[in-house]
C-alpha cells in the first residue's frame, strides 16, 4: 500500500534481473535479498511508517556506487543511501522500494591531515571512530550527535546532523569541506576540498542536508578542529523546567558561549538514573548540563559566572564534574539517554526535533506540558536548550491503535506551536517522510516549487531518493492525515 | 502580470512566515534612480532602485520579458569581480531596501532587508554588545546582501568562519520574479534545502538576496594584537609555529607593506580575542614560544582596540591599498595552508611590486599590483601561481583587472571537476540568463 502522501515510481522490473544486476556490480556476497534480511531496512529511527527494499547492496567503492546507480537508472528503479538508520524521520526510507545503497562497508579514515586541518572518509566511516583515530593529534571531529557511537559521517552529511557541542562549534555543515559524489545519472563529481572558499557555487554546502536527494556521497573531506585546553562541565538542579530554561536564556544574554548546554526534565532524569547511577537528584523538575570550554586561562571565572547566573535563576544546587572521569560519565548519561526510555515502562516512543528562538523555550516547555495532559500522553524531554532544539520523547504502545493515535496528534500540535513561535520542525533529524506535512506550514508554495528546481538540477527523474522533504499535490497537514499512516510492526526501544 | 509576493514596503510579514500572495500593482514604476553605470566598459546600464521588493520582482519580469541581464549591485565596491557582462539590461541598486526587519537581540539573530550597509548593520548590532565577526572591505559603503553575494571575509575567518556560517535565513527574487525563503530565524534549523549555502558566493547569479537572517555573537570583551617581523626563508617555520602555538588566534594576518609596524620583509598581526585574562595568557604564551624563533621583530598592541588594524588589511586585501592606491591588477588564491609560505614567497619573488595579503593559517592569499603590469605578466605570474596552488588542490581567481584583460586570463581559475556542474544549476534555475548573465561563467 501506498499512501497518498507517499508516492512514488513502481519498479517496471523484475526483482530477479535487478538482483542480477547488483550480483555482477558488487558480488552475491555484498547483496541481500531474503525477506528476513530486508526485514532490518524497512526503516530507520522513524518506525512508524515501513518501506521495504528490494535489494540491499553493500559497494565498497565509488566505481561500484556508480555503477550500482547506472544499473537501477537502466532498470528504471529508485535508489538511495543508507548509513547507520539511526536517522529519525524516515530520511532513508525506500519509499517504492528498488535499491538501497548501504554504506557500511565504506569505513576507511583515507586521510587525517593535521598541518591543513583535514580528513577525507569514506562514508560508512562511523562519526566516534574519526574523533578516535584524531586523538593522538588533539584534535576531533567537531559535531557530536547523540548517537556517534553508531551514525556514520555519510549520515552526518545527508542530514546536517547536530549534537550537543554545535552551540558553539556549529552543525555539520560548518565542518564538511567536501564531498565527492555519484549524481544521480552515475556521474561522479568532486565539489570543494581540502581548500577553503572554491571559486563558483557552493555546491559542498548545498549538498549537506539535501538529506540523500541530490545523489549519494561517496567521499567526504571533514575539517578538524582543535580539542579544547580544558572544560569545565556543571549541572545545575532546578526545582521546575520554567527556572531551567530561564536560566539558559540568561546565560546565553549574558554573553557566554557554552560549549553545551543540555537539558534532562524530572521523567527523562528517572530513566537515565536508573541506567547509569549517575546520583542525579530524581526529586528535580530539571537538570541543566553546563558546560564551558576552551583554554584554561580565564576559565575558572566563566564557569564561575555561569554558575552565578544558574543560583540567580533559582537552581537549588550547581553540581561540578571534578574529573574527566565524571565529565565523560555525565556525558555518557546524556548522550545515552534515549536508549534508558525502555525502563519507563513504554514499548515504543517517538522523538520530535522542534526549534524554537532561545527565548521561547519557557513557552514550547509549558505548551509541551499541556498537549501531554490534553492527549494523554507521557513525555520525557532531553534536548540542545542551548541551541533551542527540543527533542520531546513521546512514549507510547504501538499495538494500541488510539495511543498512536494520541501520540501523532501531540506531535503535530507540539510542532505547530513551534512554528506559532517562530522556530522551525526539525533542528537537526531533518523533513524525511516525518515531516512532509509539515512543509508547506513552513514554506509558501513558491519556496517549495524553488527548492525542487534546485533538486530537477541534481536529480531530475526523482528516482534518488523519491517521497522525501516535499509532500506531492493534494498533500495536507490535517490532522486526517495522520488516518492513513500505517502503525509500524516494531518500534524503537 | 504574475502575482508578485510582498514582504515589505511597510507592510511587514506577520511572524515568522507570511505565505501572502499579493498581486502586482499595475504601472508600478521604479523611483529615484542614479546615473548610468558601466560594468567592465560594457556600455553604460541604467540603473533602477526599487523600493520594495515588488518593484524588484517586477524588474525582474521586465528583464526575463526582454531578454535582458538584471545586474544587481548594492554599495558598488566589488563591481570589477568577475567577466564581463553578455547581456544588455539594466542594473538594480538595492540600497532602497535596507530596513532592519527584526532584532531578537537576546535570541542573538538579526533580519535585514539586503540593502543595509554592513557598518550600519554593526552599529546595530553595537547597541546590544553584539556583532557579526566577518570582516568586509569598505563597510560603510558594502551592502550586507552584496558581501553574501561575494562571500567576503577577513582576518577574523579563522577565528570566527566565514559569512556561510552565520547566514540562517534567506530571502530572494528568483528569475519569476518571485520572493522566495528558506531556512528561517532560528539558530539550528534543517527543514528544506540549505538555499542560503546556494546563495553564499554566488555573485548575485541565481537571484537577487532580498532579505537575510544573520546569526550574530556577543563582542569579546578585549583585544591584543601581536605583530612578528620574519625573512622569506624562515616564513613557513613561523607559520608551522603559530599553527601549533598553545595561543588560539582569532587571526594570523600576513602582508609584505607593514613598513610603519617594523622590520620585515614578512609582517605577521596575530590577532586575539576573548576574555581579558585569556587574551593575557596568550598574549604571554605566543611571547614564549616565540623565544629562539627565526623572528626579526617582535611587537605588541595591547588592550588596544583592533578595529583600525583589522579593517585596514581588510582594505588593502581588498584592493584599495593605504595612501589611496588603486590595485590595476589583483588576484585571490585559495591554497592549502601549510602551502601558504610557499606560494606567497613565490608570488613576491614574481614581481617587485606586488603587495600580499594572506590569511595564513587558512590559506587564503591575495596579491595587488598598483604598478604598470602587461598582460603577459599577469598572464604569466596567474600560470605560475596557480600551479602552486593546483598542487594542493587550490586555485587562483582574478579580482581586479583591465577589462580588455578578461578574455585572456582565467578570471575564476582554472574549472575544476564540479564547473559543469555549477552551469547546469544555474541553467536550470535561471534558465534565461536574467541574473549577473556572463559574469560568473560567461555564456552558459
Amino acid at each position: 500500500m501506498t499512501t497518498a502522501t507517499l508516492s512514488a515510481p513502481a519498479p517496471a522490473v523484475s526483482t530477479a534481473a535487478l538482483v542480477a544486476r547488483m550480483n555482477a556490480v558488487v558480488g552475491a556476497d555484498n547483496v541481500l535479498t531474503a525477506a528476513a534480511d530486508l526485514a532490518v531496512y524497512e526503516c530507520d529511527g522513524f518506525t512508524i511508517e515501513k518501506h521495504r527494499p528490494d535489494v540491499v547492496v553493500f559497494p565498497t567503492s565509488t566505481e561500484q556506487i556508480a555503477a550500482i546507480v547506472r544499473a537501477a537508472n537502466d532498470l528504471g528503479v529508485p535508489f538511495l543511501a543508507r548509513g547507520a538508520g539511526t536517522s529519525l524521520a524516515g530520511g532513508c526510507a525506500p519509499i517504492g522500494g528498488g535499491v538501497m545503497i548501504a554504506t557500511a562497508r565504506m569505513k576507511r579514515i583515507l586521510e587525517v591531515n593535521v598541518r591543513d586541518r583535514y580528513a577525507v572518509v569514506e562514508p560508512g566511516v562511523v562519526n566516534v571512530w574519526l574523533t578516535n583515530a584524531l586523538k593522538p593529534h588533539g584534535y576531533h571531529y567537531a559535531p557530536d550527535p547523540s548517537s556517534q557511537g553508531a551514525c556514520t559521517i555519510g549520515g552526518n552529511v545527508a542530514t546536517n546532523s547536530g549534537g550537543p557541542h554545535t552551540l558553539k562549534y556549529g552543525v555539520t555543515v560548518n565542518h564538511i569541506l567536501g564531498v565527492e559524489m555519484v549524481l544521480p545519472d552515475g556521474r561522479v563529481v568532486t565539489t570543494g576540498g581540502p581548500c577553503e572558499d572554491n571559486p563558483g557555487y557552493d555546491l559542498t554546502g548545498t549538498i549537506v542536508g539535501s538529506e540523500g536527494t541530490f545523489g549519494i556521497v561517496s567521499k567526504v573531506w571533514v575539517r578538524l578542529t582543535r580539542n579544547p585546553e580544558a572544560y569545565r562541565t556543571l549541572l545545575g538542579v532546578f526545582d521546575s523546567i520554567d527556572d531551567a530554561t530561564t536560566a539558559i536564556s540568561e546565560i546565553i544574554g549574558a554573553g557566554i558561549v557554552p560549549g553545551a548546554l543540555e537539558l534532562l526534565d524530572r521523567t527523562m532524569l528517572g530513566a537515565v538514573e536508573a541506567a547509569f547511577k549517575f546520583g542525579f537528584p530524581l526529586d528535580a523538575g530539571a537538570v541543566l548540563i553546563m558546560e564551558v570550554d576552551g583554554l584554561e586561562a580565564g576559565l575558572q571565572a566563566e564557569a564561575d559566572r555561569v554558575e552565578a547566573i544558574a543560583l540567580r535563576c533559582n537552581a537549588r544546587e550547581v553540581r561540578k564534574a571534578n574529573t574527566e572521569a565524571e565529565r565523560m560519565a555525565l556525558w555518557k548519561a546524556r548522550k545515552q539517554a534515549f536508549g534508558t526510555i525502555g525502563r519507563l515502562g513504554y514499548p515504543s516512543y517517538c522523538t520530535q526535533d522542534g526549534v524554537v528562538p532561545r527565548t521561547k523555550l519557557p513557552q514550547i516547555m509549558r505548551h509541551i506540558q499541556a498537549v501531554a495532559e490534553k492527549h494523554r500522553v507521557a513525555v520525557a524531554n532531553v534536548f540542545h536548550a542551548g541551541d533551542g532544539n527540543i527533542h520531546p520523547i513521546l512514549m507510547f504502545d504501538e499495538r494500541d491503535p488510539d495511543q498512536v493515535r494520541r501520540v501523532l496528534l501531540a506531535s503535530h500540535d507540539i510542532l505547530d506551536e513551534c512554528i506559532n513561535l517562530g522556530g522551525s520542525v526539525t533542528g537537526e533529524h531533518g523533513i524525511g517522510v516525518e515531516k512532509l506535512d509539515f512543509m508547506p506550514k513552513l514554506f509558501a508554495p513558491e519556496d517549495l516549487a524553488f527548492m525542487k528546481r534546485l533538486r530537477a538540477a541534481f536529480n531530475p527523474d526523482g528516482r534518488c531518493s523519491p517521497g522525501k522533504l516535499f509532500p506531492t499535490a493534494g498533500g495536507c497537514a490535517e490532522p486526517s492525515s495522520i488516518a492513513r499512516l500505517k502503525p509500524g510492526r516494531r518500534a524503537a526501544v | 502580470m504574475r502575482p508578485v509576493r510582498v514582504f515589505g514596503d511597510g507592510h511587514l510579514a506577520p511572524f515568522p512566515y507570511n505565505t501572502t500572495v499579493i498581486p502586482h500593482p499595475p504601472g508600478i514604476r521604479p523611483a529615484v534612480d542614479s546615473s548610468p553605470i558601466s560594468l567592465d566598459e560594457f556600455g553604460l546600464l541604467p540603473v533602477r532602485r526599487p523600493v520594495s521588493v515588488a518593484e524588484l520582482g517586477a524588474l525582474v519580469i521586465e528583464a526575463a520579458g526582454a531578454g535582458q541581464g538584471l545586474y544587481p549591485v548594492g554599495g558598488r565596491t566589488t563591481l570589477d569581480v568577475g567577466l564581463p557582462p553578455i547581456k544588455p539590461g539594466f542594473a538594480v541598486d538595492t540600497t532602497a531596501l535596507d530596513q532592519i526587519i527584526d532584532y531578537p537581540a537576546r535570541d542573538m539573530t538579526i533580519t535585514v532587508r539586503a540593502g543595509l550597509t554592513v557598518a550600519k548593520l554593526q552599529e546595530a548590532l553595537a547597541a546590544e554588545g553584539q556583532w557579526l565577526p566577518v570582516d568586509v572591505a569598505d563597510p560603510e559603503r558594502a551592502t550586507i546582501g552584496g558581501a553574501v553575494a561575494l562571500n567576503q571575509s577577513g582576518p577574523r575567518r579563522l577565528g570566527y568562519g566565514t559569512l556561510r556560517d552565520y547566514v540562517i535565513g534567506i530571502s530572494f527574487v528568483t528569475d519569476e520574479g518571485q520572493e522566495v525563503k528558506a531556512g528561517g530565524r532560528v539558530v539550528k534549523n534543517v527543514a528544506g534545502y540549505d538555499l542560503m549555502k546556494l546563495q553564499v558566493g554566488a555573485v548575485g547569479t541565481l537571484g537577487v538576496i532580498t532579505q537575510l537572517t544573520l546569526k550574530v555573537k556577543p563582542r569579546p570583551e578585549a583585544a591584543a594584537v601581536v605583530g612578528l617581523g620574519c625573512e622569506a626563508e624562515s616564513l613557513a617555520a613561523v607559520l608551522d609555529l603559530l599553527h601549533g602555538s598553545r595561543s588560539r588566534p582569532q587571526a594570523v594576518h600576513l602582508t609584505t607593506n607593514a613598513k610603519s609596524r617594523g622590520r620585515g620583509p614578512w609582517w605577521l598581526d596575530v590577532l586575539f580575542e576573548e576574555k581579558k585574562l585569556t587574551v593575557d595568557w596568550q598574549v604571554a604564551t605566543l611571547f614564549g614560544e616565540l623565544k629562539g624563533a627565526s623572528v626579526t621583530d617582535v611587537d605588541h598592541l595591547r588592550d588596544t582596540n583592533p578595529t583600525t588594524l583589522i579593517q585596514t588589511v581588510t582594505d588593502a586585501a581588498a584592493g584599495q591599498l593605504t595612501g589611496g592606491h588603486e590595485s590595476r591588477f589583483g588576484f585571490k588564491a585559495n591554497v592549502r595552508p601549510s602551502l601558504t609560505a610557499a606560494f606567497c614567497v613565490a608570488a613576491r619573488a614574481s614581481h617587485p611590486d606586488l603587495h600580499i595579503s594572506g590569511e595564513a593559517l587558512n590559506g587564503i592569499v591575495s596579491g595587488h599590483v598598483v604598478a604598470d603590469l602587461t598582460a603577459g605578466d599577469a598572464a604569466a605570474m596567474l600560470n605560475m601561481l596557480s600551479a602552486i596552488a593546483a598542487e594542493g588542490g587550490g586555485n587562483v581567481t582574478v579580482r581586479r583587472c583591465p577589462t580588455a584583460w578578461k578574455k585572456s586570463l582565467p578570471v575564476w581559475g582554472r574549472p575544476g571537476g564540479d564547473r559543469e556542474l555549477m552551469r547546469h544549476v544555474k541553467r536550470t534555475l535561471d534558465p534565461k540568463d536574467v541574473f549577473n548573465p556572463g559574469r560568473l561563467f560567461g555564456d552558459v
